[in-house]
């Protein structure tokens, strides 16, 4: 038949009046099916609708339309012969609709028919099937023999006998016939309108494929029949028809409908398949489809001893496929990795603990990351190395992969950078320590892109992601050895070295610090103070200044404790050093003295010269700033460095415990103090100042300091009181705050009169 | 109404520790050293729009306060870091603060451990460090043994225990779920019906740990002993009635005592 260009109009047009022909007649054959003995001319009008489905203009779709409504008319005509056969002999009928003019309306009628004639007692099952069978093969017009074949297939889906294998011989010879009638359509017109044969084929690849989905809910048959006969020859015509869309579709078909089981024990005769297929064909697609069925099923299937269910080693034999594959194809990077990609996780999934397979994944990746140009965008191994992340069983297993860093840095730098924060973040959401040297390095190795990313200072995004390394750094820790711990931290320093120090030097020092806590007797101690000093010195080189006097009073701090009162001494004095030397911000140097005095205060085991040493030095300091009130303030607060007090987390107690004391000398930084309150300019600030001092004296009163009087406190409040007297007479409305302070304390000293005598002396 | 107290953080200088999010929060007070670390800042601002920040002593920013005093109702509360007090933590010296800055209710922080009480009609809170920082003051000295004894056993240990305490975790337990033990002083005023809904923890991702290798041995060590317990406070605001909730982390649970205050009438 030649095909003629025909408008989508008159296609539509073709389809109506058939669709009008189909209705009249199966109105008029069901009208002689109501009435009694017409059933020769229900048959006619059955013949006379079947006629349309002669259609060749028509799209599949168009037909496939026709092909529903003529399937439930003939619903119709097979329910009565059904219901009616006691009074109609189907062995005859069958025989008489062989006499139906035209060979289309004669076999629809006869597979009518012969499926009735099936279900019926003692039929010659056997022979009928085979009959239909071979008599479709009248029918050689791709599209109308599909169909016919498809309607041969529809009508015998219930009935096929289940006791033995003539069913799937059967439904396999209707599969190969039409996918011959499949194929055969892409060659069948002009050679221009190849496409347009292409999208129709894909619009019927369902009809064939329907055969394979048949064949896999049988239950006639075995594995082993599946092996030696079925596969076999599903193959066999998959490989001789040549054809791109049906090698593809079809493999494709079987690898998702027949169980996975099967499909591992016929891995060579699927893979030799895909071997053989016409060299268009994408097998990688097919190969990947493969492969993730595999490991879908035995993740589903939680299976854990694969030696059950395969004796073979799968990944090699895939493996092995993967660089055959590779030799005779010429991939782009992004169809490697996702090959590369799919082999990988199976074999995380089946040998979660090889490692040396993904090795030599990674291996074959980084020799092609060598030869080909990788990019941004797709084509890199991003998702290749985010695998074994993501299903190793703990993301800190990536260090047992000996080639991952070397791919990681292979990659282009943006992608090596995106990657290597998402396993960071993956390890740091992850329990874990980093315990070893093997570990530190392999970790700090990994993220070198990080670490050493010396851009954007000021940046927020950048600050988080070095806040990430110093996260990995508080994850160092040998409990069981205090030297290893250290080593891992100098280590940790030699990595961190060429980066940004002053996001990570911090997170070491504490991190040293804390591991001198806990160890304060281990020998290595002075050389982990040692280790801190230097930290500090590299930070303060880069102009850290305020942090690294913080870190001097920090190791000031902690040395005292554990009683290294050398070091400690020192500490001090890299503090008063970085102070003088380098803080110019008065702000910040008020502050910087009263954090030494707050520190200095609770230190508890250096000798009275030392302490004598240090803390005039500090009062000194305070009593230099430049500023009256800053000075004022640190100058009272710095009375406190000669009046020790208890610290609870030490057991001490007030009246049991021993104090370093001088109430003298508290008396003298009060005095001094009031002297710089007195010489401020501002009137109303002295006032303030003045009021802050005598709550400081009502503080060293209760503690039975006696070198703060009665009459010192009364003299105090009297000198407060004229200056808030004789400034009220300017109606300054500044005053309101120091004049309130003023009553609070006027109030609590009356309150401490109900409990403690000697307040009573207090005037007002 | 909420407010949380929360401080010393220290990410990423000491810190390996998360936070619960507690949702319905009306306004954050924090007590500094938090802003080395730009997330964790950006976390704490999207708790509550209103959110106040005085200085710690590792914070770089000069120009924030040193102490903030924010009124509710006529409550007002003080906050400081704590490391400008003198001497550090004590209570007479907070007392003084207070009176200076005219506070019912002083918070301050820096010694990162959590503690709540009443003084002279003042109340006085210290939410400890929220990540269980480490600090360098000086330790408690029962707790110190304590834990100096669980290093020893982890040395003397080989491979046993590798349970996955989940310390690094976000604190995951939902307040229904909570013990709330009523730790209510004289002032307590209490009202009962405290919902508990008000607090969200975290949504977090805890890594479902498969059994471990037998082969492993490095990654086991999984607890950190070395640091402190991780807290906040979150003060329910009643007119003059607080009640404070005290959150604490201990050993992978989420532990909440309650302290209630009521300001004194003023005698004048």
């Amino acid at each position: 038949m030649t095909e003629t260009t025909i408008s989508p109009e008159e296609q539509n047009q073709l389809l109506q009046d058939s669709i009008k022909v189909i209705q009249r007649e199966t109105n008029a054959m069901r009208k002689c099916l109501e009435s009694k003995g017409r059933l020769m001319d229900a048959l006619k009008h059955a013949s006379n609708f079947l006629t349309e489905l002669r259609a060749s203009q028509l799209t599949p779709k168009q037909y496939y339309e026709l092909y529903i409504i003529v399937y439930d008319s003939l619903n119709l005509l097979a329910q009565f012969l059904k219901d009616n056969h006691p009074h109609h002999h189907l062995s005859d009928l069958y025989e008489l609709v062989q006499y139906a003019g035209n060979i289309v309306p004669r076999l629809y009628l006869m597979i009518t028919v012969g499926t009735v004639y099936m279900t019926i007692p003692d039929a010659p099952v056997k022979e009928i099937m085979k009959d239909m069978i071979e008599m479709c093969r009248g029918v050689q017009y791709p599209i109308r023999g599909l169909f016919l074949r498809y309607y041969l297939s529809q009508r015998t889906k219930t009935i096929l006998p289940q006791e033995n294998l003539d069913s799937i011989q059967f439904i396999i010879t209707n599969f190969i016939e039409m996918n011959k009638l499949w194929v055969r359509l892409q060659h069948q017109g002009p050679s221009r309108e190849k496409d347009k044969r292409l999208k129709e084929r894909e619009e019927l690849k369902i009809l064939v494929g329907s055969n394979l989905v048949r064949i896999s809910q049988l239950e006639n048959y075995d594995f082993e029949y599946y092996k030696t006969d079925i596969l076999p020859t599903i193959i066999e015509q998959i490989i001789q028809c040549k054809d791109v869309l049906a090698q593809e579709y079809l493999l494709d078909v079987i690898i998702q409908v027949f169980p996975d089981e099967f499909h591992l024990k016929t891995l060579d005769e699927l893979l030799q398949c895909i071997k053989k297929l016409n060299p268009a064909v994408d097998y990688k697609k097919i190969f990947i489809n493969l492969i993730d069925r595999l490991t879908n099923f035995i993740k589903r299937e939680e299976i854990t001893e694969l030696s059950d269910i395969a004796d073979f080693n799968l990944f090699d034999k895939l493996w092995d496929y993967i660089k055959e594959f590779e030799l005779i194809n010429e991939f782009q990077v992004y169809e490697l990795n996702l090959l590369l990609e799919s082999i990988t996780k199976l074999s995380l999934i089946f040998y979660p603990k090889k490692y040396e397979n993904i090795d030599l994944v990674l291996r074959f990746a980084i020799e092609k990351a060598k030869e080909l140009e990788l990019d941004e965008q797709k084509e890199n191994f991003s998702s290749l190395l985010l695998m074994p992340v993501d299903n190793l069983s703990k993301p800190s297993k990536i260090l047992k992969l000996q080639n991952f860093s070397e791919l990681l840095n292979l990659q282009p730098a943006k992608v090596n950078k995106q990657l290597s924060l998402i396993i960071l973040d993956r390890l740091l959401s992850q329990n874990f320590r980093i315990s070893n040297l093997q570990t530190l390095n392999g970790l700090f190795s990994l993220f070198k892109i990080i670490i050493n990313d010396k851009n954007n200072d000021n940046n927020a995004n950048y600050a988080n992601e070095q806040e990430k390394i110093g996260k990995l750094i508080h994850l160092i820790s040998n409990k069981k050895d205090v030297t290893i711990h250290s080593k891992l931290l100098t280590q940790a320093k030699n990595f961190l070295n060429g980066g940004n120090i002053k996001f990570t030097y911090p997170s070491i020092f504490f991190n040293t610090l804390k591991l001198i806590r806990f160890n304060p007797e281990s020998q290595i101690v002075n050389s982990l103070f040692k280790f801190m000093s230097r930290l500090i010195n590299e930070l303060f080189r880069i102009g850290l200044i305020e942090l690294s006097f913080k870190l001097h009073l920090a190791g000031a701090q902690l040395s005292d404790q554990i009683k290294l009162e050398e070091i400690s001494y020192e500490f001090f004095a890299q503090c008063f050093t970085v102070y003088e030397e380098s803080i110019s911000d008065s702000r910040l140097q008020y502050q910087s003295i009263v954090s030494i005095i707050g520190v200095l205060q609770q230190t508890r085991n250096f000798t009275r010269e030392n302490y004598d040493t240090l803390i005039t030095k500090t009062a000194l300091y305070g009593s230099k700033l430049l500023k009256k009130p800053d000075q004022c303030r640190s100058v009272y607060f710095a009375s406190h460095l000669w009046w020790g007090v208890e610290i609870p987390a030490l057991g001490e107690e007030e009246g049991i415990s021993e104090f370093y004391r001088d109430g003298k000398r508290v008396l003298e930084c009060l005095q001094r103090a009031l002297r710089v309150a007195d010489a401020c300019m501002d009137s109303v600030v002295s006032i303030e100042l003045f009021i802050e001092i005598l709550n400081r004296c009502l503080y060293y009163f209760i503690h039975g300091n006696e070198n703060i009087t009665v009459k010192y406190i009364n003299g105090l409040i009297e000198l407060i009181q004229t200056n808030v007297d004789s400034l009220a007479e300017e109606n300054n409305t500044n005053l309101e705050l120091p004049k309130k302070h003023f009553l609070r304390t006027l109030d609590y000293i009356n309150t401490q009169k109900e409990i403690d005598e000697r307040f009573q002396l207090i005037s007002r | 109404m909420l407010v949380l107290a929360i401080g010393d953080l220290h990410i990423p200088h000491r810190s390996l520790k998360k936070l619960l999010t507690p949702g319905k929060i009306s306004q954050v007070l924090c007590l500094g050293n938090v802003t080395s670390s730009p997330s964790t800042l950006e976390f704490l601002q999207n708790i509550s729009p209103d959110f106040q920040l005085v200085k710690g002593e590792f914070d770089e920013n000069t120009g924030l306060p040193l102490s903030l005093v924010i009124t509710h109702g006529s409550l007002r509360i003080g906050f400081t870091n704590g490391y400008t007090v003198v001497p550090r933590n004590d209570p007479l010296s907070l007392l003084t603060l207070a009176r200076q800055l005219n506070a019912d209710v002083l918070i301050w922080g820096s010694s990162h451990k959590v503690e709540a009480y009443t003084l002279e009609g003042k109340f006085f809170i210290n939410p400890g460090s929220a990540t269980g920082a480490f600090s360098t003051e000086w330790p408690d000295l029962d707790e110190f043994e304590e834990s100096r004894e669980e290093v020893k056993q982890a040395e003397t240990l080989q491979n046993g225990n590798k349970e996955d305490s989940g310390n690094d975790e976000a604190l995951a337990a939902k307040t229904e779920e909570l013990d709330i033990n009523d730790n209510g002083n004289e002032n307590s005023t209490d009202k009962d019906g405290y919902d508990g809904e008000h607090i969200h923890p975290k949504e977090q991702d805890r890594p479902v740990h498969s059994v471990s290798d037998d082969e492993e041995e490095e990654d086991g060590d999984d607890d950190d002993l070395y640091s402190t317990i991780p807290s906040f406070t979150l003060l329910d605001i009643q007119g003059t009635t607080i009640t404070l909730y005290i959150y604490t982390y201990i050993n992978g649970e989420v532990k909440v005592d309650k302290v209630s205050y009521r300001k004194p009438l003023d005698e004048d």
